[in-house]
């Protein structure tokens, strides 16, 4: 037994007290009622009845005595919130609980009250802090994909239970190795520390071993989930007007499954298709040469039947923005050059003639495309130049070759990646010798033909022919490399796809000299990202569309579940490093229960007990 | 009167029965009363485990078991039992009593309701985060201690402080009671090889007691290996956590590394280029720096002796690649002049990366003429081409196994050593696989080697049918071809076959004729111009097997026929399968040879008499066939025409002139080659494009493309015959060479199976994991979906390393786009190679390296104070913060419950004894 409220003197004083009162109180005789009577014959019958029961109303009283001070004793031990336990030293217990998104199906135990598995979790956890010993210490620790410490080791039961009852899943994957190595770390040195993982085993396939500490309780019951697994958009490269969509379907479950598939853009469903998938199948539908103006992207799954995990029904996708970049094209006129640029929408592109070359327009433009023209100044901005020559040529010609093939294209370089430049055909082409930090884009034979520098603080491609003595304007190729050169000016790192997977840290590009991002998540939360050499971090949580702001300038990004969660079907049995991992032994120690409580209700009831009995005289 | 009693007795009865209920009812009210308040107040907590909160005079009160409230409902009981009592004490102290007793019942129901008080304290949690990472010297360290001394000191009333130090990963340490000084144990861990900062922080958020301030105070470099600091401020910024930093002031200890090692991207084997190391040192001094490659000592220049300057200093080696595969270089620093390094760190005295270089091209050459084939096969060889030199009957049977090669030479062989699976499979090989096909001439080539009318013809970019040449004889033609009753079925089908092609071959001027034999001839074609093709076939189509085998008469039949005819090569093709008497024949073959009419004899099947057969060939200037397989016959029959009537070759020195520049020209100095002596000819397809050609203006060299793979035509040979003076001609080697770079398989990564085609291959560290992601675009701009996408990750340390479990599966999440994360378990230099399948076919393959030579935490970097500025100015903290600062709560206040229970327990036991005395003494009397 041992008491965790008022010292054991301060009771002790107490009850020493209270006793001696009531013993006081009981032995005061009670002055008696005066009652004049007119026959004392009558009385003396009464008398007599009352000596002889003389005793039995001692009794009485010593009865009512009796009660008072157990009254007084319960109420003082009350005071002294006693505990019972069995262990004589405690055990520190670390109780994670998953929160990642596979938690969020619903086949929580019907039995214990249904719901979530993470509702099933917390029951389970306040099973275990209910069987805590009175000297045992636990801690709560939340397994997302950061997995931290909700409490530190503590007795203090409320706590357990608020920073139980405050977890939220999150539709993040967990990272279970981290999580028990934050947990090892707290019971480091600690005795007989145990580690109690209550989760569906999501994740759990990378968890390393051995660890001894280790019990877990499963959850969940249902694998049967119908699920989109991947989905994204990306723009072609040539023709940036234009996107694909992938989307990914799998049925998780053993049972066929059946519903709707909808695409949406921009809330107006643009495809709806009919899925039927069996136990296990997954498909990919692709939907090619896409277009639109808008750039949210919904797909969104109706399973025909309950679907355990709701939340992978749905995924979002966004077009990347492009910017508008003004571009000057100075060219004696070029209609494949004019045809390409125009047919980008992005571009806005301002056309004169060589003799209207006036270097003074520069500053309102983006990029430089001269074709064929070599101004006397080298120009103070980006520049493309096509079939550079002379003496003001960005890479020295050195002679020419005819009819050269491409050997060799730079496909690292941004302005080199996705060029098909093979078999193209070219009746002369400027040799241009490289100086050291070039990049040769295409070479026939080592010989640069297309080259690009980024030094002096612009960057310059040169095409080292003439457009239409080739067949570059004719190819996919031509497109590819102006989107790649005006992209690279731009300062655009090429990324196709951007995917953010919920949980994982997100490195945010921020304008130059911004100082923070504001990103409000899909629940409306706003949070200010600092900005740090270009770029913020930020970790989302929540699957959907989040805003970036910074300085009025306003972009969308969206996040995606990440892989893996959608697998939901529960691990009963946890194998690490080769051994089963056990479950909490029950009822080794004692209950913790606080007792004052049910003295409490003792009390209560004696007192009501005691009531009774003195006004029907029983007791007295 | 009296009847009015027991009406009255009931009434009372009934008065006394609805008494006893009120009770009951007041109870049920109260108990709905308590119900509907616990209701109200739990509305929005699922957990039903805090509840009934209530703002009293300023105060905020919790009730955190609302349902004892139900307890209540017996208090009413109290009042109900006065009714009935048989106390003998005045009403009002009876009342009084029952008063204080209901008071103390509702004391107590209110206790079980664990009612609580929110209260505002300023009490501080600190917890110090002290890296002691290996990045962390010993001097930084004991500054650190003075500084955990000195916070101590700063720590006043109810403020808590906690000490973890951390590396990898963080450690509670026990702090003595106050006024006790640390401990002198060592801080430092066995796993200070990284420094995870977000660890530790995450770690803290559990040693905060509730209801307190909370700080934490990061004393660190700023230097993280692992996770992610910056968004890990984040969380506890959410938490309410200020964090507050302390950066170490640099320590100067001397150190030298290496921090990378560099390789030219573009590196080719048998090509010298550099090696670059950057070398780090924060001071002057000798070293020696080592290049290894694969474990040896680079062999052109592998020790250095050098003096580093303090920074930055680049140090070159020149190198080369032997052999294809992956290589691994790794540079080492060690003490010069015999001395030792100035060093701290052993750990980053190394480097290495890897480099992966594509082999050799692979060829497989399949000559005609096996001794002949040496020339091509040096010439190769010496222009670093692997060549594997196969006879005629050496052509693969599956594009599969083609696809080892990287292109495919079929040179002067005749068509019959080629069965059609064979040319189904190079077609398959050069179209789906993108492989290169070069077929080179020869006397039993093209046309001249039966391949007219074959799958092959359609393939190549020139047809094997060739002008008339003037000054070639006209022929004249006889096939015998015997219809004995063992010819029955299929043999008699082919034999009729080649019949029919033979005819289909032949230039319209010239003459043929068919002769059907058993025991008699029977002349089936009467010798004819062949240009009545449609006649000639059908009448070759009414032979029938029967009889027996007589070959005297048949042969004789055909003298007979040619010696008449006006032709200047005069020829006899006879086909038997059997034994026949052999009588007169040698005689009549030797007639007929002196009358300039040749014999050829083909035999199928085993019982051809070959004896016989021999002879007649031999005797008759012929050439002698046997075939076990009948379905050769209509090859040999076109080959054996081709090659008499001789139509397609031209022998005699003839220039090459150059029709069309082509890469695969430059340099080879075409212009200065030495005529060929001979070719066979042929006419090019619409489509394809003629490179060179003869002086004749006939295709020499003409290429097209099938598919994703190239067909290559030369239509000289490659050998001592025709080409023997270009053998001596300098340009040999090298023309060859740039022709079959040119025509083979692209090499993947640049096009693989997919023509054209880009893959891109990239890797993001972020130990301890790295992004791989690869992307395939084909060519007309889309996007290459569905692929089988498997990364393989090669150690170049570990031979064999090259297993399933370093392979892994890439996943496909965008159209076009496959990523995977890798666990970096080790350190080292990897070359990561992803592979694309489309139907187990490889389509695409792109590479790129990994270099992860050591810890990060010995790269030796300048405290990052940058991050640890950002990390406390984004959850309110200040750097340097004094002791005082600490624990200074500032405005901050926390919010702290308070139970209430003991309190109220002590009000009832209070209660307890008021209640006794109040029934004890008689406190109101009455008269």
């Amino acid at each position: 037994m041992t008491f965790l409220g008022a010292p054991l003197a301060t009771l002790g004083i107490a009850a020493a007290v209270g006793a001696t009162t009531l013993v006081g109180l009981y032995l005061l005789k009670m002055r008696r009622r005066r009652l004049e009577v007119p026959f004392a014959g009558l009385w003396a019958q009464v008398l007599r009845d009352t000596e002889s029961t003389a005793l039995w109303r001692r009794l009485r009283r010593l009865l009512s005595l009796l009660l008072q001070l157990c009254i007084l004793a319960t109420l003082v031990l009350a005071i002294g919130d006693p505990r019972l336990g069995m262990s004589r030293r405690g055990r520190a217990v670390a109780i994670v609980v998953d929160a990642s998104a596979s938690m969020q199906s619903y086949d929580g135990d019907f039995a214990s009250g249904g719901g979530t598995r993470l509702d099933e979790a917390k029951r389970a956890a306040h099973r275990l802090i209910d069987e805590l010993g009175p000297e045992d210490q636990a801690m709560i620790l939340r397994l997302d994909a950061r997995p931290a410490a909700l409490t530190g080791l503590t007795s203090d039961e409320r706590e357990l239970r608020q920073a139980l009852s405050a977890i939220e899943a999150d539709d993040t994957s967990g990272d279970v190795n981290r999580v028990l190595s934050l947990a090892e770390d707290a019971l480091r040195g600690r005795p007989q520390p145990t580690t109690v993982l209550i989760s569906d085993g999501g994740g759990t396939d990378v968890l390393r071993g051995p660890r001894p500490d280790l019990r877990y309780i499963p959850v969940g019951k249902s694998g049967e989930n119908l699920a989109i697994t991947a989905f994204s958009v990306r723009r072609y490269r040539a023709n940036q007007t234009a996107y694909e969509v992938l989307a990914e379907l799998q049925n998780f479950g053993k049972e066929p499954a059946t519903g709707v598939f909808q695409l949406l853009q921009d809330g107006e469903i643009v495809e709806q298709q009919r899925v039927e998938l069996a136990g296990g199948q997954h498909v990919q539908r692709l939907y090619p040469n896409l277009a639109g103006a808008g750039n949210r992207l919904v797909a969104r799954l109706l399973p025909d039947h309950f679907d355990t995990l709701p939340l992978d029904n749905q995924a979002y996708a966004l077009l990347l923005p492009r910017k508008k970049i003004k571009v000057l094209m100075v060219t004696p006129g070029n209609l494949f050059l004019e045809g390409a640029l125009l047919l980008d929408e992005n571009l806005a592109v301002e056309k004169v003639k060589p003799a209207a070359w006036d270097p003074s327009m520069l500053p309102r433009f983006d990029a430089l495309i001269l074709d064929g023209f070599m101004p006397p100044e080298t120009p103070p901005i980006d520049t493309i130049y096509l079939d550079p020559h002379g003496p003001k040529s960005p890479f020295p010609v050195a002679g020419e070759i005819s009819a050269p093939l491409v050997t060799e294209v730079a496909d690292k370089h941004p302005v080199g990646r996705w060029l098909a430049l093979r078999d193209l055909n070219i009746s002369r082409a400027s040799r241009f010798s490289l100086s050291p930090g070039d990049v040769a884009i295409a070479s026939a034979l080592r010989v640069p033909i297309i080259a690009a520098r980024d030094a002096g603080g612009h960057k310059v491609v040169a095409v080292g022919f003439d457009l239409r003595k080739s067949d570059l304007p004719l190819r996919v190729a031509f497109p590819v490399l102006l989107v790649n050169s005006l992209e690279w000016f731009a300062g655009g790192d090429g990324a196709l796809v951007q995917t953010f997977a919920a949980g994982q840290s997100w490195r945010l590009q921020a304008p130059t000299h911004t100082k923070t991002l504001t990103v409000r998540d899909p629940a409306g939360r706003v949070v200010d990202a600092p900005v740090f050499d270009g770029r913020a971090s930020y970790v989302g949580r929540k699957i959907g569309v989040y805003t970036v702001s910074s300085d009025g300038n306003t972009r969308l990004l969206a996040a995606q579940l990440p892989e893996g969660e959608s697998r939901i079907a529960p691990v009963r049995e946890l194998v690490v490093g080769g051994v089963a991992v056990p479950r909490p032994e029950p009822g080794r120690v004692g209950l913790r229960r606080a007792l004052w409580p049910l003295l409490g209700v003792l009390a209560f009831l004696l007192l009501c007990l005691e009531w009774a009995t003195y006004n029907r005289r029983v007791t007295v | 009167m009296g009847h009015l009693q027991p009406s009255g007795d009931r009434l009372k009865r009934l008065r006394k029965i609805l008494l006893g209920l009120v009770p009951l009812f007041t109870a049920a009210l109260v108990v709905g009363a308590v119900r509907l308040m616990i209701g109200l107040a739990m509305r929005g907590h699922p957990d039903g485990q805090t509840a009934l909160a209530a703002t009293i005079l300023g105060r905020r009160f919790e009730l955190g078991h609302p349902r004892a409230l139900y307890l209540l409902a017996l208090v009413p009981m109290v009042f109900f039992a006065l009714r009935a009592s048989l106390v003998d004490l005045p009403r009002a102290q009876q009342r009084g009593s029952a008063v204080v007793r209901a008071l103390l019942l509702i004391v107590l129901a209110l206790a079980l309701s664990r009612p609580s008080t929110i209260g505002e304290r300023a009490t501080v949690a600190t917890v110090l985060l002290v890296d002691v990472s290996d990045s962390v010297g010993d001097r930084q360290l004991e500054a650190a201690r003075h500084l955990v001394e000195q916070v101590r000191g700063a720590q006043q009333g109810d403020d808590l402080l906690f000490l973890v130090t951390f590396a990898k990963t963080p450690h509670l340490v026990d702090l003595p009671p106050k006024g006790q000084p640390l401990p002198a144990t060592s801080w430092r861990g066995t796993d200070g090889d990284g420094s995870d900062l977000s660890g530790a922080l995450s770690f803290a958020y559990g040693l905060y007691p509730a209801g307190t301030i909370r700080r934490a105070v990061l004393v660190s470099d700023g230097n993280e290996t692992t996770g992610n600091l910056a968004a890990e401020a984040q969380t506890a910024r959410d938490r309410g956590i200020r964090i507050d930093h302390m950066i170490f002031d640099a320590e100067r200890t001397d150190e030298v590394l290496i921090r990378e090692l560099r390789l030219p991207s573009d590196a080719k084997i048998g090509q010298r280029f550099e090696v670059t190391a950057e070398v780090y040192s924060t001071k002057a001094t000798p070293a020696v720096v080592t290049l290894f490659r694969d474990e040896f000592v680079n062999p052109l220049d592998g020790r250095k002796e050098v003096q580093l300057e303090p920074g930055r200093n680049l140090i070159k080696w020149r190198s080369e690649l032997t052999q294809a595969g992956v290589t691994n270089f790794r540079a080492v620093i060690s003490g010069g002049n015999g001395g030792k390094l100035p060093d701290h760190f052993a750990a980053n005295n190394s480097a290495s990366t890897s480099v992966e270089i594509r082999g050799k091209p692979r060829v497989l050459y399949v000559e005609g003429e096996l001794p002949s084939a040496r020339y091509l096969q040096t010439a190769l060889q010496k222009e670093n081409i692997d060549v594997e030199v196969r006879g005629p009957y050496g052509l693969p049977t599956s594009a599969k196994e083609l696809g080892r090669f990287d292109l495919v030479i079929v040179s002067d062989v005749p068509s019959m050593f080629v069965g059609a699976g064979q040319m189904a499979a190079i077609e398959q090989y050069v179209k789906d696989g993108g492989g290169g096909f070069i077929m080179a001439g020869g006397e039993s080539s093209f046309g001249s080697g039966g391949w007219s009318g074959t799958r092959m013809e359609t393939f190549v970019p020139v047809r094997f049918d060739s002008e008339k040449k003037r000054d070639q004889p006209s022929l004249g033609l006889v096939l015998c071809i015997d219809k004995s009753g063992s010819m029955t079925g299929e043999k008699i089908e082919l034999a009729k076959e080649a019949a029919r092609a033979t005819a289909g071959v032949l230039s319209p001027d010239d003459l043929l004729g068919v002769i059907g034999f058993d025991s008699m001839p029977t002349a089936v074609v009467r010798l004819q111009r062949a240009a009545n093709r449609t006649a000639i076939q059908r009448q070759i189509s009414s032979i029938a097997a029967s009889g027996g085998t007589n070959i005297l008469l048949p042969l004789k039949m055909a003298y007979d026929e040619l010696a008449a005819a006006q032709a200047k090569v005069k020829h006899v093709i006879l086909l038997t399968d059997g034994i026949a008497p052999t009588d007169g024949i040698a005689e009549l073959v030797d007639d007929m040879a002196a009358h300039k009419i040749t014999v050829s004899a083909v035999g199928v099947g085993g019982e051809a008499d070959k004896t016989i057969l021999t002879t007649i060939a031999e005797r008759g200037g012929g050439r002698f066939y046997h075939t076990m397989d009948p379905q050769n016959v209509p090859r040999i029959f076109t080959k054996e025409t081709t090659e008499v009537a001789k139509t397609s070759l031209v022998e005699e020195p003839i220039g090459v002139r150059v029709v069309r520049g082509a890469e695969l020209l430059a340099g080879v100095g075409i212009d200065t080659a030495p005529p060929l002596r001979g070719y066979v000819s042929t006419k090019p397809k619409p489509l394809s494009e003629v490179i060179l050609e003869s002086t004749r203006g006939e295709p020499i060299l003409a290429r097209w493309r099938q598919g994703l793979g190239q067909v290559v035509v030369f239509t000289s040979d490659v050998k001592n015959r025709w080409a023997v003076d270009w053998l001596r001609w300098q340009g040999y080697s090298k023309f060859w060479a740039q022709l079959i770079r040119s025509t083979m398989r692209h090499q993947p990564g640049g096009g693989g199976g997919l023509a054209g085609a880009s893959f891109d291959l990239k890797v993001e560290l972020d130990p301890p994991h790295a992004r791989v992601t690869l992307d395939a675009i084909a060519a007309d701009d889309k996007f290459l979906s569905g692929l089988d996408a498997s990364l393989q990750i090669v150690d170049p340390q570990k031979p064999g390393a090259r297993v399933a479990d370093r392979t892994r599966a890439l996943r496909q999440t965008a159209p076009g786009h496959y990523e995977t994360t890798v666990d970096l378990d080790r350190y080292g230099a990897y070359v990561l190679r992803g592979t694309l399948k489309r139907d187990g076919a490889v389509v695409g393959e792109a590479t790129s390296t990994l270099s992860l030579p050591y810890p990060r935490e010995y790269l030796a970097l300048p405290p990052d104070e940058a991050l640890l500025q950002r990390v406390s100015s984004l959850t309110g903290g200040r750097a340097k913060p004094t002791p005082g600062q600490i624990f200074d709560p500032g405005q901050a206040r926390v919010r702290f419950e308070r139970e209430l229970w003991p309190w109220l327990l002590w009000l009832a036991a209070a209660l307890l004894l008021l209640d006794v005395a109040s029934r004890r003494l008689r406190l109101v009397t009455s008269s």
